[in-house]
């Protein structure tokens, strides 16, 4: 028998099949799926798609990883200083997270891009993203956030105005609950607005809730995800978070749905302003003045802390304006590659898009 | 048996289980699909996400087709892909590059000395595809699609498939350490008389 370069291929593409379980439980997911509807954002930790695995790979902690990035060239350093006490979010009686009050390069950013009131234009953000993981090639991703919420992504501009045609739109709603978020951070209760960043993508903390609240919507999340804790060798825990892993849990959400809303409302001042704001009060995130390729920039570091210990994430943005530059991700894994991405962000009008003139 | 076109239809005429059994049908596929593209774990955990956006998607199903897989594929694919949006760089699952590992599943032509690094060459030659080449190759050879099913995947015309296809072929084939793999192993099976 002549063996070929397909034959090849086919080889080096055998898998097993899945375990029986999995398909039982897939199965399940589609019956319950087609029991239920959606639960409301953040009152069930039922997670959906891609943020379900995105926010459960790292098991038990719940800590997820958000962007990468470019680390910029570093000057001054702004502390973040709180004068009230550390970040204690999550008041359960009183459904209040604790923030700290928080001056910091920050806020004064915020308040900067809030006062620059120049309409954007189009109807959405394209976001053109090039990501290198190590020494690999960098791949480059078109992603488009439409004003009303949705996410649309190709890796060209014409793969993504087949999906737009298509209607392939996966945001699950969660971008437009986040940048709603930043937009009433912008100018409102910083407490609130936290709460309300934290829940505009599901998960079980029951921020804001009782005591007894939180204990069955950790319960309801639990029982769903006993099956993967066991797959994946962790215990199931008892109870919902509390004091500094439920504070260090809060910071993660913040900086991971802040970024979301970074991308998904990079046109949008109001946005921006929104979520820098939400950055400046979680103590696990620094700011330091950069310049990148000679524009002066503000280099946002997120501590292990908030990724449970196991990375760290670098954003980049423009001092004026907010918008992302570059990011950077390095798990402090021995021997683990540090991923780079650089960002192009302009405003765009979708029938542009599928018309192909944009 | 009903076609798969019958059990779309069915289900969306209140019948939820026909599309249920339309699942089981393809489950296994599918799995072994996504399995390939972002891992065992990962695919777990996918797959019931497949089944949840084909549930949700399925009045747009073209019911001239009586086969749903590629429609199936195409959902699984999207779904890969967002997949890969969400995850932190650092874990992210290389494509069709980063083959199973000596761990896993790979375990050709044991009989062959290797004097070529069968994983080293074909990754090698992999990288070398363009996106889609690599796309239209996954699904022909590893999903066992024609071209003209592939295209249907891809949402592309079945002309282009094909075209990606020879190109993909050409260049492995073109490629030195893949053609010094080939030459190996067929004389292997010539020596043993295959």
């Amino acid at each position: 028998m002549i063996v070929d370069e397909m034959d090849l291929v086919s080889r080096a593409l055998e898998v097993e099949p899945l375990r029986p379980q999995a398909y039982e439980q897939a199965r399940a997911k589609l019956r319950d799926e087609m029991a239920r509807s959606v639960p409301e954002a953040g009152t069930v930790g039922r997670l959906r798609g891609p943020r379900r695995t995105q926010r459960t790979q790292r098991a038990r902690q719940f800590v997820v990883t958000g962007l990468g990035a470019l680390a910029a060239s570093v000057a001054v350093v702004f502390a973040v200083v709180s004068t009230s006490s550390p970040a204690t979010p999550g008041d359960p009686a009183t459904g209040a997270p604790v923030s700290p009050v928080i001056e910091s390069e920050l806020v004064a950013l915020a308040s900067r891009i809030t006062a620059a009131t120049a309409p954007a234009s189009g109807d959405a953000s394209l976001v053109i993203r090039s990501q290198k993981i190590g020494d690999g090639a960098a791949e480059v991703s078109y992603n488009l956030y439409t004003d009303d919420g949705d996410y649309y992504a190709g890796g060209d501009e014409t793969s993504l105005a087949q999906a737009i045609s298509a209607g392939e739109e996966y945001s699950d709603g969660i971008y437009a609950r986040e940048v709603e978020a930043a937009l009433y951070a912008a100018d409102g209760d910083l407490d609130t607005a936290r709460t309300k960043m934290v829940n505009a993508a599901p998960n079980a903390f029951g921020l804001g809730l009782s005591e007894a609240e939180r204990q069955k919507i950790w319960d309801r999340q639990m029982k769903a995800d006993a099956e993967m804790y066991r797959f994946k060798g962790y215990e199931v825990p008892e109870h919902p978070p509390t004091g500094k892993e439920l504070e260090n849990l809060v910071g993660n959400r913040l900086w991971i749905n802040g970024m979301d809303a970074l991308s998904a409302g990079a046109g949008e001042p109001q946005v921006r302003a929104g979520v820098l704001r939400l950055l400046s009060s979680v103590p696990g995130v620094s700011v330091e003045e950069s310049t990148t390729h000679g524009v002066p920039t503000l280099t946002l570091s997120a501590g292990p802390d908030l990724f449970s210990g196991g990375a760290s994430e670098v954003l980049t943005i423009d001092a004026q304006t907010g918008t992302p530059i570059t990011s950077s991700s390095q798990s402090l894994e021995k021997g683990a590659d540090s991923s780079h991405s650089t960002y192009r962000v302009s405003r765009v009008t979708v029938a542009d898009l599928t018309d192909g003139k944009s | 048996m009903a076609s798969d076109a019958e059990l779309i239809a069915r289900s969306l005429n209140g019948d939820d289980e026909a599309f249920v059994d339309l699942v089981a049908r393809h489950e296994v596929a599918i799995g072994r699909y996504l399995s390939r593209r972002v891992g065992v774990a990962a695919a777990e955990d996918l797959l019931g996400d497949v089944w949840v956006a084909a549930f949700a998607s399925r009045r747009t199903y073209d019911p001239a087709y009586a086969d749903a897989r590629p429609w199936l594929y195409t959902v699984a694919l999207n779904r890969v892909r967002k997949h890969w949006r969400s995850l932190p760089p650092e874990d992210l699952v290389p494509d069709l590059t980063d083959l199973p590992g000596p761990s896993g599943y790979w375990d050709p032509w044991p009989a062959v000395e290797t004097r070529v690094d069968t994983r080293a060459a074909l990754r090698e030659a992999l990288a070398g595809l363009r996106p889609d080449e690599r796309e239209v190759l996954t699904l022909v050879a590893g999903e066992d699609l024609t071209a003209a099913d592939a295209a249907r995947v891809l949402g592309i015309p079945a002309g282009t498939a094909r075209r990606l296809l020879h190109q993909a072929r050409a260049t492995l084939r073109r490629s030195p350490p893949v053609a010094a793999l080939l030459a190996e192993l067929n004389s292997v099976n010539v020596k043993d008389g295959e």
